[in-house]
């Protein structure tokens, strides 16, 4: 039993460390728009897929590939948010919900229609191997990567808002007449969030994929399935805390993994049945989030 | 008060969405039906309490002796019949699957016909293209059909073209059922083929079976979730024998390993219960069991690691892997140990799964009904010639392979009943014990009481370099 716990708790952090990613981008499009954006997770799968085909198919350097497919992530950000949210900014929000998920699922039907030759791929690792294996559970140097580019990732965003231009996208988040009125362009602030929003998917994407095998819809609902953990982890920290995205994208991670535990062997789903228990939970205990100080919420 | 009513619907919803999480997975076949029973032998147009699907009569399935859907003991009337298959009546079927009398055609229904023209002859496929199977569906549109256009080039079957249409089931039960109701009632298909997954086999051939149209398989399971063995099923052919038949093949290839400790790993799924019992039982005996578990249908990478974990604890040196392809390919890349795999059925067998899951799968062993690709010149080599010619310069694969024998194996079922062909003179056909030797599966050799018609399979090795494969180790394993 410790050591079924001690597994679920490594490949949890680890597993976490790509909900945290999706879940940052989540709460910063919420935070921002009010918009709960179903396209995090395939700003990801979109990456990986054109890191993908940048490596493999096109035989670019490794290095060249990741940044590549980044850019393809941002570049659909910045679509989606000139497309989609900027066209149905006086729409209800349920129709920008709507907008996104269209979003998704358009994304995933290319990703289908491209590789419908070979629809199982796999992208090579940064870099290959295991640094340890406690309890088992295999650390690669490809999981402890993400985990430090989560770390470096927060530790940027922190940094970014508290500068000038993180300021100013805060502005324009909680009163954008005012932040208008002082000279900040509104628009270009929304731009930059879903920029930065998509970035996240990418990192998620691109740092998850070498990790498995990954079919079209990778992050949403394939392999990786990151879009409702991100979600959950997201609703842990009240649509609002990075902070708390960021922790919950973890505490996520180990929850799902808890329900691997042979205690939970008979019990369909017990993984995604653990995280709506947590769900539940928080939402009794915490409407308002669990990392959100009461005034502030 | 807001607030509350807020939370009240927050609450509400969170726990309808742990519900659904817990209970309502994926319909399985089970949910696909009215009730708990299988209607056939159970009389005919079944309804409810039959398990019949709703709406459907059941046409001259055994049990009845009318072709045109009499009402059973406790269903409604059926709405038509296809063809006679059953010459005594099942018991009835309230707390249970009906198991049909002798599965001996006795007459022709007024669908009989169906899919035969002067000139052609229509048949339906279904097999996963998307999904947890994730099978490539250029592979599928290059290999549905190959033969058909070999055969048509020759003149087709007793005068008739063979015409293939191919639908896509996504891996999932209700899905498949649906699509294999397109193509019998809007394609109007002679017959129907199941190219893979159990759950998808299982609910077609009782869709098949309500409808009286003959569904051939390469393999599947035995016995259903709810203990409906499918042999019992009166239109229903396997070409091979059943994953639990094929338990004994693969303890003799574990024994050969020699290895000591065995992990057992099946799909979490109600159509594999009697597989998963019968490898314990079976596979225990060739090696120690240190793991024996259920997979999930669909393996998250979050998941297996889980499992790839739990699998080099236990320090098995040989794993019986039936369940998912792709999940197969997520576990492996997970592992830091190098057990050696084993398998039955088809589908992890085929090259792609080999390619996406070396090097940690070299020399897995699995059992299928068609060869490596390196033996296919040796044993037809039509196949590749028309591949090229219709597919230059797309290389031959084994997903065609398997498309184009099952293909020649119905059309030779076909040839053998003779111009004059309808289901129930193909169904008489087969259960008259006609041999079936396509060159590429066993032969395969049917009666009205056995309707998986091999005893025999091909063992394949998983090779990984330069690039994963399989490759032919031993040919007709019986």
């Amino acid at each position: 039993m410790f050591t079924e716990l001690g597994i679920a708790v490594i490949n949890g952090i680890f597993d976490g460390c790509i909900y945290a990613f999706v879940a940052l981008g989540i709460v910063l499009v919420y935070r921002a728009s009010g918009v709960f954006n179903f396209a995090q997770a395939e700003f990801g799968t979109t990456g990986l897929f054109m890191a993908f085909v940048a490596v493999k198919l096109w035989g670019w350097n490794y290095g060249l590939g990741l940044a590549f497919g980044l850019l393809c992530a941002i570049a659909m950000g910045l679509l989606t948010e000139r497309l989609v949210i900027h066209p149905l900014r006086d729409a209800s929000r349920i129709t920008l919900l709507v907008g996104t998920a269209g979003v998704t699922l358009g994304a995933i039907g290319l990703q289908f229609w491209l590789n419908n030759d070979t629809p199982i791929l796999e992208m090579p690792k940064i870099i290959d191997g295991t640094v340890a294996a406690p309890f088992g559970a295999s650390i690669t140097y490809q999981k402890l990567i993400a985990l430090v580019v989560l770390i470096a990732v927060a530790v940027a965003l922190a940094a970014f808002f508290r500068s000038p231009s993180g300021l100013a996208l805060q502005a324009a988040q909680q009163e954008p007449t005012a932040a208008e009125l002082v000279g900040i362009s509104v628009r270009r602030v929304s731009m930059m969030t879903w920029g930065i929003a998509a970035a996240l998917g990418g990192l998620a994407g691109i740092l998850a994929g070498p990790n498995t095998t990954f079919t079209a819809g990778f992050l949403s609902f394939g392999g990786a399935q990151a879009l409702l953990p991100g979600f959950m982890a997201a609703v842990l920290a009240g649509m609002r805390s990075m902070p708390g995205a960021l922790v919950g994208g973890l505490v996520v991670g180990v929850v799902s993994q808890l329900g691997n535990l042979s205690l939970f062997s008979g019990i369909p789903g017990p993984s995604a049945m653990l995280m709506f228990v947590l769900l539940l939970g928080v939402l009794l205990v915490r409407p308002d989030g669990v990392f959100l100080r009461k005034a502030s919420a | 008060m807001r607030t509350w009513t807020w939370r009240a619907g927050a609450i509400a919803t969170a726990l309808a969405c742990t519900v659904v999480a817990g209970c309502g997975q994926k319909p399985g076949v089970g949910q696909l039906y009215a009730g708990p029973g299988l209607g056939v032998g159970t009389g005919t147009g079944a309804v409810g309490e039959n398990g019949l699907p709703l709406g459907e009569g059941v046409p001259g399935a055994p049990g009845s002796t009318d072709s045109t859907g009499s009402t059973g003991p406790t269903g409604s009337t059926g709405s038509s019949g296809d063809s006679g298959t059953g010459s005594s009546p099942g018991s009835p079927g309230t707390n249970g699957p009906g198991q049909p009398g002798a599965n001996t055609p006795t007459g022709a229904g007024p669908n009989d016909k169906q899919g035969i023209t002067k000139d052609t002859i229509s048949i339906g496929v279904h097999a996963p293209v998307t999904g947890a199977a994730a099978f490539p569906a250029e592979g599928f549109k290059r290999g549905v059909g190959l033969y058909a256009d070999f055969i048509n080039s020759k003149g087709g079957i007793n005068g008739r073209r063979l015409i293939v249409h191919f639908e896509d089931d996504a891996f999932n039960p209700g899905t498949a059922r649906a699509k294999c109701q397109m193509l019998n009632e809007q394609k109007k298909v002679f017959l129907l083929v199941g190219g893979g997954g159990s759950d998808q086999i299982d609910v077609c051939a009782r869709y098949a079976a309500a409808k009286g149209v003959p569904y051939i398989a390469a393999t599947t399971h035995e016995v259903s979730s709810d203990g409906m063995k499918l042999n019992s099923l009166p239109t229903f052919y396997a070409l091979s024998p059943t994953y639990e038949q094929q338990l004994p093949l693969l303890a003799n290839v574990v024994r050969g390993t020699g290895a000591k400790k065995l992990a057992v790993l099946v799909a979490e799924n109600g159509n594999l219960n009697n597989t998963f019992n019968q490898a314990k039982n079976i596979l225990g005996k060739a090696a120690n069991i240190v793991l024996s578990a259920r997979v999930q249908k669909k393996v998250s990478s979050g998941e297996a690691n889980g499992w790839a974990a739990k699998i080099c604890n236990s320090g098995a040196e040989v794993v019986f892997w039936n369940a998912s392809p792709a999940g197969l390919a997520e576990v492996t890349k997970s592992m830091t140990c190098r057990p050696k795999f084993v398998g039955v059925g088809n589908t992890i067998g085929l090259n792609l799964v080999a390619t996406t899951s070396c090097p940690q799968l070299e020399g897995a062993q699995v059992l299928s009904s068609w060869p490596g690709l390196n033996s296919i010149d040796s044993m037809d080599p039509d196949y590749r010639r028309q591949y090229n010619k219709k597919h230059s310069p797309n290389q031959p694969d084994d997903i065609g392979m398997a498309m184009w024998g099952l293909e020649k194996a119905i059309s030779q079922a076909f040839a053998a009943t003779g111009k004059d062909i309808g289901r129930h003179k193909l169904m008489t056909t087969l259960n008259g014990g006609k041999v079936i030797n396509n060159g590429i599966f066993p032969s395969s050799k049917f009666s009205a009481g056995d309707r998986f018609g091999s005893s025999k399979m091909h063992l394949l090795r998983a090779k990984c370099t330069p690039t994963g494969r399989y490759e032919t180790d031993k040919l007709n394993v019986g």
